[in-house]
């Protein structure tokens, strides 16, 4: 008798996970922007196969999509993804006919007085992440320019920019460079062909290290450097581009963003200003499956690992040990509290640069 | 067969063969098209909300298949209707954020003629380029939607932009938002459908009932005939590029009166130029146009649902694009067949 | 004499028409033979089942004696058929030497021999004194040239019988006249040739025998010694045609049109029109003779509202009306039969009704307001239809399904059932054939009776000497005289058409 009621136990156990279901509804972009569709629903089906439930994406064609995506999504899932800061209002619209069904918004802002326990917001400290992007650029470059291409410049885009400038400006001030930095927009986030253009515009106006923060369009910006650098060493081997650098001291780069891209052409990609978005995705479902859910707004910070550097895989090599080290002290004092980078612009212009002495 | 059973036949036939090819497709990928098949026409007719989301989405393609598809009967080849739906949007809303005050009697009809006002004056601008220049308007529609792409980011990022995350503008006044018509959870279907339905029966009524209609379509086939008659070809074509952006602009009020209610960067989606493919597959008519959206709007409504079925919805790309090939073609065969007749006749 | 071609009671039905009824051809071997007909009495529809381009209902076919049956245009080039088309089928960007192989190359090996291809082509335009340049480019050659080359490709293909579909309409009287030159040398040679035309003149001048139809059926086959003209043109018609217009004297009172010094320049912006004067009276028919491009058109588009004059006037009953819209001369009584009825004439998308109001479309009664009244328009175009007699009698068929003669009345239906103070006819009977010829020229002539002002301009010398009242004579956009064609001559007209004044020719 106990054998069988273990037995239904299990069998029930395995029904409930197995119906446990967790839909991700993309926003327009789509999969496939190596940016952050993607890692949500990496974080979103790593944690899904961890607890076994059943997890899908639905992807928008076009923004009048959210809105009966996520309807449907909701009639069907436990948790509910919405991606993307395009998807803000469907997101709250949606939510407030679903209150038994989880919702996880990333990069999503609540619209001010709407908190619902139902629906957890997840946004980054995107300029910590540009701040690393920035004080690397501005130890590399060789022609002591260095360039921002952002997507529409909306408040996550341009507190990349922010975090980028304060870092390119804290690296000058401590080792006495002069760095100038080049500012565009794509306004899209799905074109490749205007990151591109951008990128290369940039480069030719002197720049030598372009920071991308425009989603797909950015895929295009990488694509951009690869050219420029493939045409200046006349190899895409990562070997080859290391030995030129080596030797001649300069390149043409470009600065991933939101994941690790660095594997998107080695050697060419500095590093990537990363979101922890799969983390977001991760912590999102495991928090409904466990009960632990808690409605609100998360930022998430260098602290939390919602913002950080790629691990510059392919790129140790060219980058001197010294401003490692450097950035590890850095993001001790970034921990502490010690250096706030700024979040808006009004705190940008009255940014000063705080004495820092390095202990080494 | 009599010309108008045929335009009806063509595109039904034209339909199943897409769904037929488009099955191969489906098999390829590991899928089961029936299956397929059947979530697209549940996720298209299914449910109350199934419904309701295929009329929201068919309301804006009738409209620009209305602008298209009346340029080309007078003659033009309107690909503008993106920027035009841009700027009749984007005007709108800046006057229906300010009207609050005003009853929605007056506020609701007033924007919309704000709105078609703005699409109208924006296509004007190349129907006077052509006129007076002879600046063809593919060339300069093309130019002008690149301009209201990026007018549209700069004014929902900086003067009219709010909150955080989405670059979009303030709400619009509740005065001026469309009355829905029925309210499926978070799913309003408003009557702006019916607004569309009314304007292509105006359209119809202008093209075949009026002497301006005469005009602008002799103008369209024939321009030399058409000044030999004494129609003022230059007025006409700023006419019916006017025409053709006013109904593009609507395009873009309805959707922000009905569906965002406010005005957002990326609002057209692309349907400015889904309104290209639209006339084609609804023969330039207006009551064709219609069925047409409708077809296009059920099949992009009914694709999100075949999404779960574990189909991609680019599936959905493949049925509209042999759709499409397949209208164009009979085009083709019938200009052979008229080419035939005539050296019959001689 | 063997026959080279025999039809026997063929018939082709298209829905609606019996195109050939029971027709029956004989051609001799080495004879031109001519096919004569009014447009739509079935000549190209019998030449193309010969042809194989379509296959006859019932009937049959025989080539030098033998029964054949043709499934395409490949099966009668095989029986040693060629035809050559009144519309080219040449390629512009190729040589000659390239267009006649094209389909049938000389090759080596699977290497395509332009040399060879060349040498033959030589040699055939040598045989038959072709004179053409088998290297140069088609684009680069005068019509009557493209003419020969699709002779050649005819001949290349070992034709022995060629069938020529209208092919002087495209030629200037000169061109006619090498052409026939050629033909000679053809039927010298022994080829067989088939001449499709309504040009009676060519007709007489070229055939040895000549097979008459009207209505899909064969009405006569003549030999042209025991023939003339009129004979022709009676069995054609079914009736006697009158060739010289009868027309009682013109009673010309108050001048209608008058124009001063008139300068206008062509599309290259060359002056085309260089001090034109002159006037045309109430119940006249002033005719302009010329050879084409002397100004005629750009004069015509000048007084018509089509294209502004860069000086001088141009007065309308006595107000001044230069560079006026069309929509204003039309206000004011002016019509215009064009000379391009395809480009000007018609919207030929819609139907003939729609058509029969261009220009008229925004009044009443075919206007209310600003809709158009259907009732009204279909009244009145029924009621044109059945006095201008017009066929097919459908007024909803669209314009492009009229045939070319039909398509023409459709128009001086038009411009003259607007009760005009003043006609511009251009060109009016272009391609048209006998019948409608005739009936045209009558309703000018019953115009001009009834008070309206006409002005003609035709390159037609005939037309131009039978029907006008007072006659001028334009050279390089000047006129180089007026006379009255009851005082003058062909010759003096013709020196003036080649550039001598008036006082000069006299003087001759």
């Amino acid at each position: 008798m106990r054998k069988v009621l273990v037995a239904i136990l299990l069998v029930a156990a395995v029904v409930f996970a197995l119906g446990f279901k967790v839909i991700m509804v993309t926003d327009v972009g789509g999969l496939g922007d190596k940016s952050f569709n993607d890692g949500t629903w990496e974080g979103a089906l790593r944690a899904a196969k961890e607890i076994g439930a059943e997890a899908q994406v639905i992807q928008s064609y076009e923004q009048a999509d959210y809105i009966p995506n996520l309807t449907k999504a909701a009639q069907q899932a436990d948790v509910v993804f919405a991606v993307g800061f395009m998807m803000t209002d469907a997101l709250f619209k949606v939510a407030k006919q679903f209150p038994n069904t989880y919702f996880v918004g990333i990069d999503i802002t609540p619209p001010e007085g709407q908190t619902l326990p139902n629906v957890v917001c997840y946004i980054f400290k995107e300029e910590q992440a540009g701040f690393y992007a920035g004080y690397i650029a501005a130890a590399m470059t060789s022609t002591g320019k260095i360039g921002f291409v952002g997507g529409i410049p909306i408040p996550p885009v341009e507190r990349f920019r922010y975090g980028f400038e304060v870092g390119a400006r804290i690296y000058s001030t401590l080792h006495k460079k002069k760095v100038e930095i080049l500012r565009g927009y794509t306004n899209d986030f799905e074109d490749p062909k205007k990151g591109k253009d951008l990128t290369l515009a940039q480069y030719a106006q002197g720049a030598d290290i372009v920071f991308l923060a425009a989603g797909a369009c950015g895929n295009g910006g990488i694509e951009a450097a690869k050219e420029k650098m493939v045409a200046l060493v006349g190899s895409d081997k990562l070997v080859d581009i290391i030995d030129y650098y080596t030797k001649n001291k300069k390149g043409y780069f470009a600065i991933g963003v939101d994941v690790d891209q660095d594997y998107m052409a080695p050697g060419v990609v500095l590093c990537s200003a990363t979101k922890g978005i799969s983390s977001a995705g991760y912590y999102g479902v495991k928090a409904a499956w466990e009960g632990t859910f808690e409605g609100g707004l998360k930022i998430l910070g260098i602290k939390e690992d919602g913002a950080g550097v790629s691990p510059m895989k392919y790129t140790k090599g060219m980058i001197p040990n010294i401003v490692i080290a450097e950035l590890e002290y850095l993001t001790k004092l970034i921990k502490d509290g010690k250096i706030v980078i700024p979040d808006t612009e009004d705190k940008l212009k009255a940014f000063q640069v705080p004495s820092i002495t390095f202990p080494f | 067969m009599s010309s108008k059973l045929w335009a009806f036949v063509v595109p039904i036939v034209s339909v199943i063969i897409a769904l037929l090819i488009s099955s191969i497709v489906i098999v390829l990928i590991g899928q089961n098209p029936i299956v397929a098949y059947t979530a697209l026409f549940r996720g298209a007719f299914g449910s109350k909300l199934a419904i309701a989301s295929v009329v929201i989405k068919s309301t804006p393609l009738i409209l620009t298949g209305l602008a298209v598809g009346f340029g080309f009967r007078a003659g033009l080849f309107n690909i503008g209707a993106e920027g035009q739906m841009v700027m009749g949007a984007m005007i709108g809303t800046a006057f229906a954020i300010n009207v609050a005050w005003m009853p929605a009697v007056f506020a609701i009809p007033l924007t919309m003629v704000v709105g078609m006002i703005a699409g109208a004056g924006y296509a004007a601008i190349a129907g006077f380029l052509k006129a007076k220049t002879g600046a063809h308007e593919v060339v300069t529609t093309i130019m002008l939607n690149w301009i209201a792409e990026y007018l549209s980011s700069y004014v929902v990022t900086v003067p009219m932009g709010v909150g955080f995350g989405t670059p979009k503008s303030p709400e619009i006044a509740n005065s001026t938002k469309l009355p829905p018509l029925i309210t499926v959870q978070a799913t309003e279907l408003t009557s702006g459908i019916i607004v569309a339905i009314i304007a292509a029966i105006v359209i119809y009524i202008i093209l075949e009932k009026t002497t301006k209609g005469y005009e602008l379509k002799g103008t369209g086939f024939n321009p030399y005939a058409a000044e030999y008659g004494g129609i003022k070809i230059s007025q006409n074509i700023v006419l019916a590029m006017a025409i053709s952006g006013a109904l593009a602009g609507l395009a873009g009020t309805l959707e922000v009166m009905g569906v965002h209610h406010r005005f957002l960067g990326t609002l057209s989606g692309g349907k400015g130029f889904d309104g290209i493919s639209i006339a084609l597959i609804g023969q330039n008519h207006p009551i064709g146009i219609i069925f047409a959206a409708l077809l296009m709007g059920s099949l992009r409504t009914g694709s999100n649902e075949m999404q779960f079925a574990g189909v991609p919805k680019h599936i959905i790309l493949i049925v509209q694009a042999i759709i499409i090939f397949l209208v164009a073609a009979d085009r083709i065969v019938r200009t052979m067949f008229i080419r035939k007749k005539k050296v019959k006749v001689s | 004499m063997e026959k080279a071609v025999e039809l026997i009671q063929i018939v082709k039905r298209f829905p609606g028409v019996l195109a050939n009824d029971h027709v029956d051809l004989t051609v001799f071997k080495g004879e031109i033979h001519s096919i004569v007909g009014e447009n739509g009495a079935g000549k190209t529809t019998l030449m193309n089942q010969l042809y194989g381009l379509l296959r006859p209902d019932s009937g049959e076919i025989r080539i030098f004696g033998q029964k054949v049956n043709f499934k395409g245009p490949r099966d009668a080039i095989a029986k040693g058929i060629g035809m050559v088309h009144q519309h080219f089928m040449l390629v512009n960007t190729l040589t000659v030497a390239e267009n006649v192989v094209l389909g049938s190359e000389t090759t080596r090996g699977i290497i395509f021999d332009l040399k060879e291809a060349q040498r033959k082509v030589e040699k055939l335009s040598k045989s038959y004194g072709l004179q053409i340049d088998p290297t140069a480019k088609i684009e680069n050659l005068p019509v009557g040239m493209q003419q020969r080359v699709e002779i050649i490709k005819t001949l290349y293909r070992g034709a022995e019988i060629l069938i020529l579909d209208e092919p002087t309409a495209v030629l200037t009287p000169q061109e006619t006249q090498e052409l026939f030159s050629i033909l000679r040398k053809l039927k010298e040679s022994g080829k067989t040739i088939i001449f499709i035309s309504h040009k009676l003149n060519e007709v007489m001048d070229i055939s040895d025998r000549i097979t008459v139809m009207r209505q899909g059926k064969v009405t006569g086959v003549l030999n042209k010694n025991e023939t003339n003209v009129k004979e022709i043109a009676r069995l054609m018609v079914g009736r006697e045609i009158v060739f010289t217009v009868q027309k009682p004297q013109a009673k010309a009172s108050d001048v209608v049109l008058r124009v001063e010094n008139l300068w206008v320049k062509d599309y290259r912006k060359l002056d085309a029109v260089k001090g034109v004067s002159f006037e045309v009276k109430k119940g006249e028919i002033y005719g302009i003779a010329g050879v084409a491009g002397n100004g005629q058109s750009e004069l015509v588009e000048a007084l018509t509202g089509l294209r502004k004059p860069e000086k001088g006037k141009i007065f309308l009953l006595g107000e001044d009306v230069t560079g006026k819209p069309v929509k204003e001369l039309r206000e004011r009584g002016m019509t215009h039969i064009p000379e391009d009825r395809h480009k000007y004439g018609l919207i030929l998308q819609y139907p003939a009704y729609y058509n029969m109001i261009l220009g008229r479309h925004y009044v009443p009664p075919f206007a209310r307001g600003d809709f158009l009244d259907q009732k009204k328009i279909q009244e009145f175009t029924a009621q044109v239809f059945s006095q201008f007699d017009v066929r097919p009698n459908n007024i909803k068929m669209l314009g492009m399904n009229f045939s070319g003669g039909n398509q023409q009345k459709l128009v001086v239906a038009r411009e003259m059932s607007a009760k005009p103070k003043l006609i511009v006819v251009s060109q009016p009977t272009r391609g048209l054939d006998v019948g409608a010829t005739e009936f045209i020229h009558k309703a000018l002539i019953e115009l001009r009776d009834t008070g309206v002002a006409v002005l003609l301009i035709s390159m037609e010398l005939d037309e131009i000497m039978s029907l006008s009242d007072r006659i001028a004579v334009m050279y390089n956009g000047q006129i180089m005289g007026e006379v009255d064609p009851q005082q003058t001559t062909i010759e003096e007209i013709g020196l003036m058409m080649a550039g001598h004044k008036f006082e000069e020719v006299r003087r001759f």
